[in-house]
């Protein structure tokens, strides 16, 4: 782990963030190719947005038909993992469970990176950014509490706060070399938890509150959501586990990762329940609301393009449910890598393409349109989640040595004991 | 060299951290020494503070402008923070501030000022939507050379519109989409259309075996004709979505969209079951020659990209008592449109006379817009 | 943790008043107060100056105007030409066939018409009804009425044939002959004005 520098450091919060940014500032070589490689990617995004803001949202690929395409599919999936902290902070904090506490920073700030990309994936997304400001309450009009997207900025929004503050308390109280207060932040974490599952609650309802979109006017929508996100979610957590353990000097709890792995393997149980119960009402007899569901597992009338997607995704979730099922498998780190890798790569696909697009096919009339995403919006698509490994990144660089006690300040003078 | 050594006659009591010369001036500014600006930069970078001192940022004896000023910082950091402030500077300069633009130019940054800065409409007094729409004809003068006239017209008191297709009448002519994309400015490149018409084979009306994309001679052979576009629901899915409330109803009955209020998310598109709405994915471009310069806030008048779009029943017309564009290009007859609160209106007998029905009713979204046949 | 649980309370209790939804259309229908004056908007100025003639026989409903067709026909009035009974005008001795020698009925099968049926060969500025009452051109709906007296009435009402200009009072509509040729009223196949775009 990286010395403490020469010149003091300051035991104010100038000096927490002067420290955190030192910190975040300097590493091995690798961390710097890390850095510099999503550097890059979030330049050549930044580029392919230059050309969406100067040619207008025509440079993607989306049309009348399917107005929402790879930015609010990302958007969707994103959402679901930031709801998915609260897997590890309900355990820590509420049921003092000491396994999960080595962890729970990162789900935090695993949280804000889901939340800070998908909030840029909305911005992206918007064909008048610059009017964003109409929707603050006093200088513009805010739509509450009749459209869920009125709803949805504000829980995303106190959620990011939530998941800032409640951190940002407990580390800078760790940077002061002393212990939280539980009375300030137990209430902020029983806040978040319940937030959490209204993030992606909310979310759902953007979506399920349309009649116009039978695919996803649904009750499951929701809780297939929730359901979901839990499995993905730890899943990304046990991964960038792995990665803190071999890169620092942090030390993750096994437990932590076997509970973790645990929960990844009964919400990913329960979210292959929820969608053999999608199956079966949409095929049992088809009628014109399952032809969205037709178009995404079987193609429309010669319209195939989303048909590999949806069965590579089918597949890898259940393949990983089934690892992860058992015992000895969640018990041996490279099986265990590959099934949660599985497990997010196939919920990935499931809850940003494989909700999004079905919903617009067919078009309200029955037509079947076409979407495919451009280089344009592929590109700023990865420039984004660039952008959220680097504030995951930066958080995490940040955190750990705080959390290693090297960046508490030097006693001040009046501590010092006399000699 | 330091942030402070930049900017000349900050602090005048200061001391100089490091340079020899007082005058306070830096790369190169200073003239006094004879040896040209390189020379002093490299003076300048040469002293370093002794290893010991600490960092002005850090120094509590400091007051805090004195910390930020005298702050260490490379050059390339110094000569960033420069561009930084001479491109604020330009931002200025293009504006309304400029002295060396036109009058012309400056009363059109003015104006797309204000422009930007605009409410929404349905919350303005008269007096905002009367400046509103002169500061909308003004713009499109100083853009074009073009003279338009934007009205404001409110919703006619006692008045709903309402409207029926009579799906015997239609052919399959299409004149009516001509009409409204002539009427209503609509964008030449993309094309987009608020009505289509969808050709059924007879005894079938399911639309997701209907063509909407047909060209050839109508009315073909064992077909027929209906026509959909925004049927200004009575209970708009649209309205309750929008998160600015950019969108809403009339009192009138015309759902309309306000397109200097609207973000450009989508969600109304989403929401709708007609497909009513078109979104302007790219800049909407409309020969000169070609603009209908009778417009409507809330109607026809010439939108930006990035911004929701509808039929609005030809809310330039209707409110003055005319047909929409639809109806009168209609060579068959198969549109009618009125008043519904007036019981004497032809609409009123068609809902009272013939059999009707609506496309999607059990959505519950109340749409004013009814097909019947002979 | 009370006081939260109270905010939490009061915000969803606020969230759960809903946007009073309209009452069905033919509610607001059934409740509108009549007679409606339509704003006292007029859509006179649009209609242009084409000459109206007042439409008789449909005491149902409010007075309406039809656009006049003597003053667009091209060969009115018929006396300008027929000065003869057209026997004799067949006949006529150095007389080439000129106007509408070329018009061919086909309108209605031989048995059920000819020119005869409905115009008046005895007295060409008129039309005439099954019952050889003289029909002035500017009211010919009444001889169309006769046989198709659905589409008539459904004109006189307002659902089938065209407004002229205006939802507003007054009500000028085209009048038959205005759509339909009466010696050929069928409409014939024709190209669409635009191709559809619908995406």
């Amino acid at each position: 782990m990286s010395t403490v520098a020469a010149s003091p450091r300051r035991a104010s919060l100038v000096g927490f963030f002067a420290a955190g940014l030192r910190e975040v500032t300097r590493g091995r070589v690798r961390y710097h190719a890390w850095m510099a490689a999503l550097t890059l990617v979030m330049l050549a995004g930044a580029y392919a947005y230059s050309i969406q803001l100067r040619e207008g949202l025509a440079v993607t690929g989306m049309n009348d038909h399917v107005s929402w395409g790879l930015y609010i599919s990302c958007f969707t999936f994103l959402v679901g993992m930031a709801a998915a902290a609260v897997i590890l902070v309900m355990p820590t904090y509420v049921l003092h469970d000491q396994d999960f506490k080595s962890a729970v920073l990162f789900g935090e700030g695993l949280a804000v990176a889901s939340l800070v990309t998908a909030i840029g994936f909305v911005v992206v997304d918007v064909g008048g950014p610059e009017r964003l400001w109409h929707l603050a309450p006093v200088i513009g009009i805010f739509n509450w509490p009749r459209s869920m997207l009125a709803w949805d900025i504000l829980v995303l929004n106190g959620y990011l706060v939530l998941n800032l503050a409640i951190p940002f308390y407990i580390l800078y109280s760790h940077y002061r070399g002393r212990e939280p207060n539980p009375r300030y932040y137990v209430p902020a974490v029983f806040l978040s938890i319940l937030w959490a599952v209204s993030v992606h609650l909310v979310t759902a309802f953007l979506y399920a509150g349309l009649p116009a979109r039978p695919y996803w006017n649904t009750a499951l929508l929701g809780p297939r959501f929730l359901a979901t996100a839990f499995a993905a979610g730890p899943a990304l957590m046990i991964l960038i586990l792995a990665v803190i353990r071999r890169n620092t000097a942090y030390a993750v709890a096994e437990e932590t990762i076997q509970k973790l792995a645990l929960i990844a393997t009964v919400a990913a149980q329960v979210g292959l329940v929820m969608l053999v119960s999608e199956l079966f009402t949409e095929f049992y007899r088809t009628t014109h609301h399952s032809e969205s569901a037709e178009y995404l597992y079987r193609g429309l009338e010669g319209h195939n393009d989303l048909v590999p997607w949806s069965w590579t995704s089918v597949a890898l979730v259940l393949l990983a449910a089934g690892m992860l099922s058992v015992h000895r498998v969640r018990r041996t780190p490279p099986a265990l890598y590959l099934a949660c890798a599985m497990l997010f790569v196939g919920v990935l696909i499931e809850k940003s393409i494989g909700t999004i697009i079905p919903g617009f096919v067919p078009e309200p009339w029955g037509k079947i349109p076409r979407y495919v995403p451009t280089w344009v919006e592929l590109t700023v698509c990865t420039g984004l989640w660039a952008l959220g490994a680097f504030v995951f990144t930066v958080l995490a660089k940040a955190a750990i040595p705080i959390e290693l006690g090297h960046r508490a300040p030097p006693p001040a003078p009046a501590d010092r004991t006399p000699a | 060299m330091t942030l402070k050594g930049l900017l000349p006659v900050i602090q005048p009591g200061a001391e100089t951290r490091g340079g020899g010369c007082g005058c306070g001036g830096g790369g190169g500014r200073c003239g006094g020494h004879g040896d040209g600006g390189l020379d002093r930069v490299r003076h300048l970078a040469a002293e370093t503070p002794p290893p010991n001192a600490l960092d002005p940022a850090d120094d509590p004896h400091l007051s805090g402008f004195r910390q930020l000023l005298e702050r260490e910082v490379d050059r390339r950091t110094a000569l960033g923070m420069m561009a930084t402030g001479l491109l604020a500077g330009l931002g200025l300069f293009q504006t309304a501030c400029n002295p060396l633009a036109s009058a012309e130019s400056r009363e059109r940054a003015v104006l797309d000022w204000q422009e930007y800065f605009q409410g929404n409409f349905r919350l303005m007094t008269d007096t905002e939507k009367s400046d509103t729409v002169h500061r909308l004809e003004r713009l499109h003068e100083l853009r074009t050379g073009q003279r338009i006239e934007v009205s404001a017209t409110g919703a006619r008191p006692g008045v709903l519109y309402g409207y029926a297709f009579n799906i015997s009448k239609c052919r399959g002519y299409m004149d009516c989409i001509r009409g409204c994309v002539k009427e209503n400015n609509q964008d030449r490149r993309t094309g987009i259309q608020y009505i289509r018409i969808h050709e059924h084979k007879k005894g079938q009306m399911d639309f997701g075996h209907a063509e909407d994309d047909f060209f050839h001679e109508v009315p073909a052979a064992g077909h027929f004709y209906i026509g959909t576009q925004c049927f200004h629901c009575q209970n708009p899915p649209c309205v309750d979505v929008c998160p600015v409330k950019a969108t809403w109803m009339e009192p009138d009955g015309i759902v309309v969209v306000d397109y200097n209020w609207c973000i450009g998310c989508r969600y109304c598109i989403a929401a709708c079951p007609y497909d009513a709405r078109r979104f302007n994915w790219s800049e909407p471009v409309v020969p000169a020659d070609e603009v209908n310069p009778d417009q409507h806030y809330l109607g026809n008048r010439l939108r930006k990209r990035g911004v929701v779009e509808k039929c609005t029943f030809c809310i330039q017309r209707s409110r003055e008592g005319r047909n929409p564009a639809c109806v009168e290009a209609c060579p068959t007859g198969a549109r009618v449109f009125g008043n519904l609160l007036d019981p004497d209106s032809e609409i009123r007998w068609v809902l009272a006379n013939k059999k009707v029905f609506r496309l999607k009713e059990d959505l519950g979204t109340e749409p004013k817009f009814w097909y019947y046949m002979d | 943790m009370r006081a939260a649980l109270l905010v939490a309370a009061a915000l969803l209790l606020a969230a759960c008043q809903q946007e009073p939804v309209s009452p069905p259309v033919l509610k607001i229908i059934e409740h509108a107060e009549a007679p409606n004056s339509n704003a006292g908007l007029s859509s006179e100025r649009f209609i242009g100056a084409g000459a109206r003639v007042e439409v008789t026989g449909y005491p149902d409903h409010l007075r309406f105007h039809a656009l006049a067709r003597t003053p667009v026909i091209e060969k009115y009035p018929c006396t300008t030409c027929h000065t003869m009974p057209i026997e004799r005008m067949r006949g006529a001795a150095g007389g080439p066939r000129r106007a509408h020698w070329d018009v061919t009925l086909d309108h209605a099968p031989p048995a059920v018409m000819s020119c005869a049926t409905c115009h008046a060969l005895d007295a060409p500025d008129r039309l005439r009804t099954l019952e050889h009452r003289p029909v002035d051109f500017d009211h010919a709906y009444q001889v169309c009425a006769q046989c198709h007296s659905r589409q008539a009435s459904d004109w006189a009402a307002g659902a089938h044939g065209k407004r002229v200009a205006g939802w507003a009072p007054p009500r000028v509509v085209y009048a038959c002959a205005q759509c339909h040729n009466p010696h050929h009223p069928r409409w014939d196949t024709r190209w669409p004005a635009v191709g559809g775009r619908p995406q």
